[in-house]
């Protein structure tokens, strides 16, 4: 609760009350001036209007006074009675009273007072050391009953009292100034002190509602400034650089960088397609074929192809993948078209799902015209289920695998082509033809006890390096290899013919060697342009030096 | 209405020629097409192994045996069959949590001889005949022959060839030498002399790369070709000139 300082509190009353001050005027008058003084207790006289709380309020507070116009009778307390212990018929309905500060005479706080029971002569049983303190003077003891007759709690003034010491490490963090020295009770909250103000104005001993109450101290003014030393003002720097970056839109690097890669790419695919697709309109055969001795793995192939019996009945792997068939096919297109001439019976086995479909889209495509195709005149065993260990039972024993063709119904081991097989060594040769060099090498492996000749492959061009250590095996166990479109150009030319691989040779020519050109450039640029940042870095840690 | 097989081909040829060339497309900018297209070929390619995979070994192995056992007319002995259905039941139990350990004999076996062939196919088929062949890459034989036939440049060629080889399969395998001698707390260094070699090999494993990279763009090179031969041949269709 709060009052302003200058609002009359006169005015906040109550009509009752202020019905009962005026009675009080009129019954003590008053010198003018002296409105927030409040009637003595002891001249007033219970009202019959008057409340029953402040009734009792008055009773209580009253009674020194009421004793004051009976001085000497026995019932007189004594001026430590309020140190004493309060019956507990009187704890309910009064509270211990404040006692008003002493003067030098009376006994320092820091003594305890012992309460000891009431008894009939009170100042018989007056300690020794109260007892030299002496009678106060009449006078002064009655002008102090007027305010109160209570032993002070808080002995204020007192020359004995001593402030209290504070520890060395409570000194040292105390703000100066911020604290008071001494005891800052203001005079209202010291015990006999009479309210002023108010609804209790008049009544002593109960907590002030004046603004001292709840003034405040005007705190220490502290100033604004930090004070960072150099380091920290580093700090801050670089953090709000740092949060300045955050806030603004980046710039895109991506975006400046990807237009002239993009640009790049597009020029380096163009001139791609370009080289490759101008001898192909032109149909041109400019470029040399490669010398007859160039490719001794491939002349192996054309050599045992070339001396196979007629009607020889040619094992066929065809584990082409769909993706680079249009690459393998020529290779394969030429190796099956001189078997095909060489009266051969292919007999084709794909241990991937898509080989069986590859095998007969090529054999349509590139083949269609020979009779053997034309007519039919080879078996497609379908796809071998299971991997390796399929692979491997069926070179074990052939006619036991779980093959396709045999699940549709079908029984090729009855043609007049695979009567006579009952082991993959009765085929007079085996070909692989993979785009894959682990397709190929599995082949190689799990075929090396029952294939005591070998075998040749026909394979793209990135298997081929991977498979080359297998053609000079001890022993032995890849025969011949063709690959790519340099194997199947080469095959044609020890043909003496132009097919598929000739067709393309020219623009398989141009195109290596516009990618060996784009990556001459292209390092050149990359070798300029990782030179121009070595330079900004020297610079830049030069400044930094 | 009955549409042709020759107008099917056509409009698969078309489409075929529109696919190529949405795919060519990425050369010179990725787009939403091509990346469409290239979901086309992965599922179509998935597909069709799972039709295949149905087709040609599902059903002819595992459905009709049993749908023939139950018709009463068995085409497979009822021991291969139940074998058949037990080890299938048993890999069908990996797809629940809760029975997946059901199916782990099923998946051992099938590890373990896939290990078993191809440890014992490498060993037979690539470890044995490539060391048979790196121990014998001084042809003493040819050599002898050529240097008491007075062809003294093929008897220097072939030593040239076989000392290049054979320090091109020593310094590869020195350079995947990690072993190194300890120096107290100083970081421990290997052989001078294995370093030297492993720097060598470092050269050699170079070359080796390079040569696959070539033949990674060999193959990719040839596959371009062909398929912008394809467009050309597409595009004469289009225009009547073939």
């Amino acid at each position: 609760m709060s009052y302003h300082s200058n609002q009359d509190p006169e005015k906040n009353l109550p009509d009752w009350l202020k019905a009962l001050r005026r009675q009080q005027s009129k019954e003590t008058p008053q010198p003018k001036g002296a409105k927030s003084e409040p009637p003595k207790p002891a001249a007033q006289e219970p009202d019959e209007e008057e409340p029953n709380w402040l009734r009792e309020i008055r009773e209580r507070y009253g009674r020194p006074e009421t004793k004051q116009e009976t001085p000497g009778t026995e019932e007189t307390e004594s001026p430590l009675s309020d140190t004493q212990p309060i019956p507990a018929s009187r704890a309910v309905e009064t509270r211990p009273k404040p006692s008003k500060p002493k003067l030098a005479e009376e006994p320092p706080a820091e003594e305890p007072v012992i309460a000891e029971p009431q008894a009939e002569t009170p100042q018989r049983d007056f300690p020794d050391w109260l007892d030299d303190l002496g009678e106060p003077e009449v006078g002064e003891e009655k002008q102090e009953e007027g305010a109160d007759t209570h032993i002070p709690a808080f002995p204020q003034g007192s020359e004995e009292l001593t402030p209290g010491e504070l520890p060395s490490w409570l000194q040292a963090i105390r703000p100066g100034g911020a604290f008071p020295q001494e005891d800052t009770r203001s005079g209202e909250m010291l015990p006999g002190v009479q309210e002023t103000a108010g609804p209790l104005a008049g009544l002593s001993d109960v907590l002030t509602a004046e603004p001292e109450a709840i003034q405040s101290v005007k705190p220490p003014i502290y100033s604004a400034r930090l004070e960072l030393t150099d380091s920290q003002s580093r700090h801050v720097a670089a953090f709000k650089k740092l949060l300045d970056e955050e806030g603004r839109p980046k710039e895109d690097l991506g975006r400046r960088a990807a237009l002239p890669a993009r640009l790049l790419n597009s020029f380096l695919g163009a001139a791609l397609i370009l080289a490759v697709l101008l001898p192909l309109l032109n149909q041109s055969q400019l470029v040399p074929r490669p010398e007859p001795d160039f490719l001794p793995e491939s002349a192996e192939v054309f050599n045992r192809i070339d001396t196979l019996p007629a009607a020889a009945p040619v094992l066929i792997a065809f584990d082409l993948q769909p993706t680079l068939y249009g690459e393998t096919k020529a290779a394969a297109s030429a190796v099956f078209a001189h078997l095909l001439d060489r009266q051969a019976r292919l007999v084709f086995i794909s241990t991937q799902p898509t080989g069986p479909a590859v095998a007969e889209r090529l054999l349509q495509e590139e083949l269609a015209t020979l009779p053997a195709i034309a007519t039919g005149d080879y078996t497609n065993l379908g796809y071998l289920s299971g991997g390796m260990a399929a692979l491997r039972s069926f070179l074990s024993d052939p006619r036991s695998a779980a093959l396709s063709v045999t699940a549709l119904g079908m029984n090729p081991w009855t043609s007049s082509t695979l009567e006579s097989i009952n082991s993959v060594s009765n085929f007079a040769l085996v070909v692989i033809v993979s785009s894959n060099a682990d397709d190929a090498r599995i082949w190689i492996e799990q075929g090396a006890a029952e294939l005591p000749n070998g075998l040749i492959a026909v394979t793209s061009a990135q298997a081929a390096p991977l498979l080359r250590p297998y053609l000079l095996s001890q022993p032995q166990t890849l025969q011949g290899l063709v690959s790519g479109v340099q194997g199947a150009v080469f095959y044609e030319r020890l043909r003496s013919l132009d097919g598929t691989g000739r067709a393309m040779w020219d623009s398989y020519s141009y195109g290596l060697g516009a990618i060996l050109l784009l990556i001459l450039l292209g390092g050149l640029y990359g070798r300029l342009i990782h030179m121009r940042p070595e330079k900004e870095t020297t610079t830049v840690s030069n400044r930094a030096n | 209405m009955q549409i042709s097989q020759g107008f099917l081909s056509q409009i698969g040829v078309f489409f075929a020629a529109a696919l190529t060339l949405i795919t060519l497309s990425y050369a010179f900018r990725d787009n939403p097409i091509f990346r469409a297209i290239l979901h086309l070929f992965v599922g179509v390619a998935a597909g069709y192994a799972a039709a295949i995979a149905v087709q040609d070994v599902v059903l002819p192995q595992l459905v009709y045996p049993i749908l023939d056992e139950l018709a009463g007319t068995p085409t497979l002995d009822i021991i291969d069959l139940a074998i058949r259905v037990g080890l299938t039941l048993l890999l069908l139990a990996k797809l629940s949590p809760r029975t997946a350990r059901l199916g782990s004999p099923v998946t051992a076996l099938l590890t373990g001889v896939g290990a078993a062939l191809a440890i014992g196919g490498a060993v037979q088929g690539t470890l044995i005949p490539q060391i048979s062949a790196a121990a014998g890459i001084f042809n003493v034989e040819s050599f002898q022959l050529a240097y008491q036939g007075g062809y003294y440049g093929e008897s220097l060629q072939i030593i040239f060839e076989g000392s290049l080889l054979l320090l091109a399969t020593v310094s590869t395998l020195a350079y995947f030498h990690f072993g190194a001698h300890s120096r107290g707390k100083q970081e421990p260094l290997r052989n001078i002399f294995v370093d030297a070699l492993a720097w060598l090999g470092a050269v050699f494993i170079a070359v080796a790369l390079a040569t696959l990279f070539t033949g990674v763009l060999q193959a990719a090179l040839g596959a371009l070709i062909e398929r912008v031969a394809f467009l050309r041949d597409v595009a004469n269709l289009l225009l009547g000139l073939q």
